[in-house]
């Protein structure tokens, strides 16, 4: 198995093997290109200049994870039932991170192209945003309601519908 | 592996905002329609997000218990037809002002959304596209494979009324709003399904189209229905098929708490074979249609009545029905087949309907928004 070297933005360098680091797309493709400039002899340095070290090593955790014996690089097709569920529990206990690591990791997922990742990320993040009122979101992603005060009052009338306790509460 | 003392997160500052337009709408593909509609009210970026028609495409039906279906429906196929988020459009039941035309829905509050004041004129177009819609039915039908609503299923005709759209609708909605009536009051019941062979036919049509368990109307297609009223409104000719039908109905007149199971099962039974006549209701006069049902319904609704105010929402369920026949049964319309002289059948349909008039230049007379599918 070969091994890579992929350079984060503040220089540090993480040594993975090849398959772990294939399941980044980007990563992939400049590999591929790497090889076919340099030969298969040298060691093969992938500079990730839009990666911080300490997102780097968090995405470098889910690939090393997803690329261990029985899974497969694209759809964990082959994996067995159990491992299936192993994966789950992990990657649930891998998502518990802060919200601003979060936004780090959707930003390197997408800039790596590693579609599982890049799909647990935004699961999480959708789940932060469900069951909260507008207020709460506003509070907890520090959004700025730029609404104006009409607006806000119509638009808030036309999601009754979809809110079934605030509607059944206005009819009441 | 080689690691680095901890440097930390890149100091970049880095909120939801802050992420690609493309990344949040993948993350609101994850959120269901309440956070949907709390995440629009937050801000104008996720405002505008949200209402993109592709996350409402698949809405389930059972969640609003408190809005009509009818008005849920004709939201969501509206959604689906002017690219529009389903919860602008506001749909009033007018039935005061026009019979033919008992959906109104005024425009006025898309002129934010639309940018533009001029909604009149956007509902001219709005209409006409929508008929026209409507007009390519059957060849939109041969090519649409997935599960999702259009116009076409519930509305009959479309017109613009200056600043509002009004709508007719198709007789087979009835059908629609019966069905799921019928499956809001949990009939046939699952325990009822897992009783003999009812069971086992449920189950291989679930499989075929796994919506229809779940009770969500885009995946409530004709054959589906057709399928449905096979299994559950069987005709009572055979011994095999009362011993199917049987339980259910008990069960039925079991939660209702109705005395006379027997009334109440062919009643329900006459109802809903009635009803899916009208699917295929070309030349078929609606009046007597209305009648029918109305006459087979009308032991049922006594029977409520008999039991007391215990059974008012299914005495409710069932007035409901029938207020939605009585608004298709006006629409006494009759197919009018394409050939030599549509125009003046045309003008035969236009009298029967009774529908605003714009002369053409072969002095007949045209229904606005296009001939007659």
């Amino acid at each position: 198995m070969r091994t890579v070297i992929l350079r984060s933005s503040d220089g540090a360098d993480h040594i993975v093997s090849s398959e772990a680091a294939s399941l980044s797309r980007t990563v992939q493709s400049l590999l591929e290109e790497l090889e076919a400039k340099e030969g298969e002899e040298s060691p093969l340095i992938v500079p990730l200049p839009n990666v911080c070290d300490c997102t780097l090593r968090k995405v470098l955790q889910y690939c090393i994870q997803h690329t261990e014996p029985g899974t497969n690089l694209t759809g964990r097709i082959h994996v067995s039932e159990t491992r299936r569920r192993d994966l789950e529990v992990w990657d649930r206990n891998y998502m518990l991170v802060s919200t601003d690591e979060l936004y780090h990791l959707v930003m390197a997922a997408h800039y790596l192209n590693v579609p599982g990742l890049l799909e647990l990320c935004c699961e999480g993040i959708a789940n932060l945003i469900r069951g909260k009122s507008p207020q709460h979101v506003r509070q907890h992603f520090g959004l700025v309601n730029n609404f104006e005060k009409a607006e806000e009052e119509d638009i808030r009338r036309t999601n009754l519908w979809a809110l079934v306790d605030e509607k059944e509460l206005a009819k009441k | 592996m080689i690691t680095s003392p901890d440097q930390g997160l890149s100091n970049i500052a880095c909120n939801l905002l802050s992420l690609p337009e493309h990344i949040l709408s993948e993350i609101l593909k994850h959120i269901d329609i309440d956070g949907l509609s709390a995440l629009a009210q937050t801000c104008r970026v996720f405002f505008h997000l949200a209402g993109s028609p592709s996350l409402w495409q698949q809405c389930p039906y059972y969640r609003h218990r408190s809005e009509d279906l009818l008005s849920l429906a004709a939201r969501l196929c509206l959604s689906r037809a002017l690219h529009l988020p389903p919860q602008a459009f506001r749909i009033d039941d007018d039935m005061g002002r026009s019979l033919k035309f008992p959906v109104a829905i005024p425009l006025f509050n898309l002129r934010r959304l639309l940018c533009s004041p001029h909604v009149d004129e956007f509902s001219d177009r709005a209409a006409s596209a929508i008929t026209d819609q409507i007009g390519r039915a059957s060849w939109r039908r041969a090519q649409n494979r997935d599960a999702s609503l259009w116009p076409a299923d519930i509305f009959l005709f479309v017109r613009s009324d200056r600043f509002s759209m009004r709508f007719a609708l198709r007789a087979s909605t009835a059908t629609h709003v019966m069905l799921l009536d019928l499956h809001r009051f949990r009939w046939p019941t699952r325990a009822c399904a897992e009783e003999a062979r009812a069971e086992y036919l449920l189950n291989r049509k679930v499989q075929e189209s796994p919506l229809l368990a779940k009770g969500a109307l885009p995946a409530m297609k004709t054959d589906h229905m057709w399928a449905f009223f096979d299994i559950y409104c069987t005709k009572p000719s055979t011994k095999a098929n009362d011993q199917v039908s049987k339980p259910k109905v008990t069960m039925l007149a079991h939660v209702q708490g109705l005395k006379d199971v027997v009334a109440t099962r062919d009643s329900l039974q006459k109802a809903a074979k009635q009803l899916v006549a009208l699917l295929g209701w070309t030349n078929m006069n609606l009046h007597t249609a209305y009648d029918n049902v109305e006459r087979w319904l009308g032991p049922v609704e006594e029977l409520c009545l008999q039991v007391g105010s215990k059974d008012v929402e299914l005495l409710l369920h069932l007035r409901r029905i029938k207020r939605v026949l009585r608004v298709s049964a006006k629409l006494v319309v009759k197919d009018v087949v394409p050939g030599q002289d549509s125009l003046c059948r045309n003008r035969i349909a236009q009298k029967r309907l009774c529908l605003p008039n714009y002369g053409c230049e072969h002095g007949c007379i045209l229904r606005r928004g296009g001939p007659l599918s």
